[in-house]
């Protein structure tokens, strides 16, 4: 008898995702009222990227003391400095906001900092992001992210049909928005990493949606006198076992990366951890569901049947 | 089931060979790595924030190149309505071009002729026909002629002052060669360079942020007596370097001025009194010039003039026919060789402002490679567990083929890498060693007796240039024999199939070869053996 893999979702496992998904609505539903609230009202923690200012670490060589850097730092009269300690009680963040005048005075602003350092300390990186970099930077992100998520639509419907785009774009909408809620709530840097990381969370969404979203495809035409709703749950019930191990491999990975990979990447592998969670949350609560309330009929199934038989010689 | 036919196995087993093959360098010790890189196997080139290193964004700045073009073209119209005797009362500058009032309505005439002249048109598409933009607009009204910036013209003379740009920022960030940088327009008037291994930024930035125009005027007959004076017509005012505060007049008008656009050389040396100075050599057309500039102004102090500021203003002993000099003014060693290598690469068309800049520093890169190789490690020993406690054997199928992936991933990265580096070959091969040593072996080979003789001299410039061309024409043979070998045969990318196959190292080298400053380019007189390029390892 060889080694007997451990089964950790049952075969015959069957949830009423969509009677729970009313409860999922609901709560989405809060959820990205108050993350668009908390974006209008409190707002992001917005990085250097997207500001402008300086970033710089340092390592200094006894435990460092953020006050009397602190001191030295607002003496230079800049205000507003944030000092931070950076992973280890030896390594710190300085963060300046941006200067008046222009991406000259940013350049001397950041002079002028490491010279009031001195030599004891290493200075480890530094960013300095002028003001107009920092502004297209800002609006290339939305651009990406927008663009990212049109081009999904596009290729959504061009593959399923309507109903399936809007469950996708919706699904995709609520992860982006809950993700930036998050930020708000928590003050994590807001970043050109966490772009990225957005980004992927949305290919990551998208693929666990797009792997439901065939499995229904597939029974529509499967089970043709199968009401609507059992087959939807039917559908996510048997992807469940995939979907939920993709998700715990990934998991693995990342919770890795987020202890071990070091400061530099933590904004982004936490938000990658929070993305995976969520992209598979809403592929299941969201995206399917959406189908039901739009009204996805087999009369399309049947006329793209009919254009494919036609089309076939 | 899957089925395969035979040949379906035999490509997938070679592919996954070959995939082992290329990611292979990464694994192997340092020497090995070495002897292997002539074949075109390397590890994988870490990226900056991995190396550490520097990134700056340079953007143009508009504002000065409009400055800079109206001053230009307000200096031509000067000239050219003198020239022709027309007369004309003020020429204004103002934010989008420049006027000028002719005084007798009679001249209006030639006047117009005249001016047209100046308003060039430049080319703005590619092959010079078709679209053809001037920089200036002309209009006239009621005797005054007004010329207005044309947008296309101003648009096309960023596009050339940018691609004139990199190549002088590529002179002055990587003066000896030696350092892997990349510099490469960024949109449309925009420059990144990226430096990996390069610690201090702030050295680079101080020789980007002058423009390095420099120019040799004659000093106004009378000079300021008291503060706030308006100079005299034909004069401009300009600070002095040592004391900001105390201002020069220098005259303007274009016959008491050399400019430095004729400079062929710069080195940093020392002067009788042992203080650090830069020694320049002017081509033929500036020797000329200089010399009868000299030479009629005998007993007469001139300015030495960088970038709107005066650097010194010596007294003319004698004409100065050789078409060499000296500049003098207060540096420090490190200010002389920075100047001579900013004057080396010639003046920037216009100002360049940092507007983005990265920098990590060697040790967070090191820190991070060793978080992230941990990280990575663990990550994958959690994944294949949990695949073989939830798939059983499929899992092991299933972490085989994770691992080919990883493989064949680094092998692609490593491989791919040889075509993008072949941009910085002649800079490798200084570096890593052989071809530094095979330099220094030629110019040795020339270079007999010179260290009897004192730096700098005209015997010493000789020998190290027969050595440089001999090694040049070695490194060319050398160079042709693996572009054969390596960049014709394949070149899977899409990016470089459309290039020509013979352009890159042969070009290069060409280039190298006839560029008298590069021929030269052997460092720092001062420094004995430590001219940069001779220390090539």
């Amino acid at each position: 008898m060889p080694y007997k893999p451990i089964r950790f979702i049952p075969d015959d496992t069957k949830i009423a995702f969509l009677s729970l998904s009313r409860f999922g609505f609901f709560v989405s539903g809060l959820l990205c009222l108050g993350s668009i609230l908390l974006f209008v009202f409190v707002g992001l923690n917005v990085g250097v990227d997207f500001k402008g200012g300086t970033v710089i670490t340092i390592r200094t060589q006894e435990v460092a003391n953020i006050e009397e850097l602190r001191g030295k730092i607002d003496a230079l009269g800049f205000g507003g400095a944030e000092i931070q300690e950076f992973g280890s009680p030896n390594d710190v963040m300085i963060r300046l906001p941006a200067v008046e005048g222009g991406d000259q005075a940013q350049q001397d602003a950041m002079t002028k900092v490491r010279d009031v350092l001195g030599s004891g300390v290493e200075v480890r990186s530094v960013e300095v992001v002028g003001p107009k970099v920092s502004a297209e930077l800002a609006e290339q992100g939305i651009v990406a992210v927008v663009t990212a998520i049109l081009f999904i639509v596009l290729y959504i419907w061009f593959r399923f049909e309507w109903q399936f785009a809007v469950g996708a774009v919706l699904s995709l909408l609520h992860d982006v928005l809950i993700t930036i809620g998050l930020f708000c709530v928590l003050r994590i840097e807001f970043n050109l990493q966490i772009i990225a990381a957005i980004l992927t969370i949305v290919g990551y969404s998208l693929n666990d949606t797009v792997v439901v979203f065939d499995r229904i495809r597939e029974f529509l035409r499967k089970y043709k006198t199968m009401p609507l709703a059992d087959l939807i749950d039917f559908s996510i019930n048997s992807v469940l076992p995939r979907t939920i191990l993709t998700s715990v491999t990934t998991m693995l990975a990342l919770i890795a990366l987020y202890i071990f990979g070091g400061e530099v990447l933590r904004g982004f592998t936490f938000t990658m951890i929070w993305g995976v969670l969520i992209g598979t949350y809403s592929s299941i609560f969201i995206a399917s569901p959406v189908l039901i309330l739009l009204g996805t009929t087999r009369e399309a199934q049947k006329a793209e049947a009919k254009a494919a038989a036609a089309a076939r010689p | 089931m899957l089925n395969f036919a035979r040949w379906q196995t035999i490509g997938i087993i070679a592919s996954v060979l070959i995939a082992i093959l290329l990611a292979l360098p990464n694994v192997l010790p340092k020497d090995m790595q070495d002897r292997l890189r002539p074949y075109g196997l390397r590890p994988v080139t870490l990226g900056l924030d991995l190396q550490g290193g520097i990134n700056i964004l340079l953007e143009i700045d508009r504002d000065d190149l409009r400055r800079r073009l109206g001053d230009q073209i307000a200096g031509d119209i000067r000239a050219s309505l003198r020239e022709a005797k027309i007369g004309y009362n003020g020429i204004n500058r103002f934010d989008n071009g420049v006027r000028v009032r002719i005084t007798k309505p009679e001249d209006i005439e030639r006047a117009n002729v005249e001016l047209k002249k100046l308003i060039q048109p430049l080319d703005t598409g590619f092959f010079g026909a078709g679209t053809q933009a001037s920089l200036f607009d002309i209009d006239l009204q009621d005797q005054q002629f007004t010329f207005t910036f044309n947008e296309a013209g101003v648009g096309a003379k960023i596009a050339s002052a940018i691609s004139q740009s990199i190549k002088i920022v590529e002179k002055r960030v990587n003066p000896d060669g030696v350092v892997e940088a990349t510099i490469q327009q960024q949109g449309k008037e925009r420059i990144t360079i990226q430096l990996p291994g390069v610690q201090d930024s702030e050295e680079i930035k101080k020789r980007l942020n002058q423009t390095a125009k420099l120019t040799f005027q004659l000093l106004c007959e009378s000079q300021a007596t008291a503060e706030g004076q308006n100079p005299p017509p034909d004069c401009r005012a300009l600070p002095l370097k040592e004391d900001p505060k105390q201002i020069l007049w220098v005259q303007t008008s274009s016959r008491a001025t050399v400019d430095g656009a004729d400079l062929v050389d710069a080195r940093p040396s020392f002067d009788q009194q042992n203080q650090p100075v830069v020694s320049f050599r002017f081509n033929t057309k500036g020797a000329e010039r200089f010399a009868k500039l000299t030479r009629d102004n005998v007993g007469k102090p001139f300015a030495i003039i960088l970038d709107d500021i005066v650097v010194s203003y010596p007294r003319i002993n004698e004409a100065i026919l050789g078409g060499s000099g000296q500049i003098s003014g207060n540096f420090t060693s490190q200010e002389a060789s920075d100047l001579a290598i900013v004057l080396r690469s010639g003046a920037l068309p216009a100002k360049l402002t940092i507007v983005e800049e990265r920098t990590v520093g060697p040790s967070l890169g090191s820190d991070s490679i060793k978080a992230g190789f941990n990280a990575s490690i663990i990550g994958l020993v959690l994944v294949i567990a949990f695949m073989m406690v939830a798939y059983g054997v499929f899992g092991i199928f299933a972490n085989l083929a994770l691992l080919i992936n990883l493989v064949m991933l680094l092998g692609v990265m490593s491989f791919f890498r040889i075509h993008a580096d072949l941009a910085g070959h002649r800079r490798h091969s200084a570096h890593h060693g052989h071809g530094g040593r095979l330099q220094r072996h030629h110019i040795r080979a020339h270079a007999r007796g010179m260290a009897q003789r004192p730096h700098g001299t005209e015997f010493h410039r000789d020998r190290l240039q027969v050595g440089l061309r001999h090694h040049f024409r070695f490194e060319l043979h050398r160079l042709h024999r693996r572009r054969r070998a390596l960049r014709c045969r394949f070149r899977p990318s899409a990016r470089l199939r459309h290039r020509p196959c013979h352009r890159h190292p042969h070009h290069r080298l060409h280039r190298l070869y006839r560029d008298p400053l590069h021929r030269f380019d052997l460092g720092a007189p001062g420094q004995a053996q430590g001219g940069s390029a001779l220390r090539a390892d």
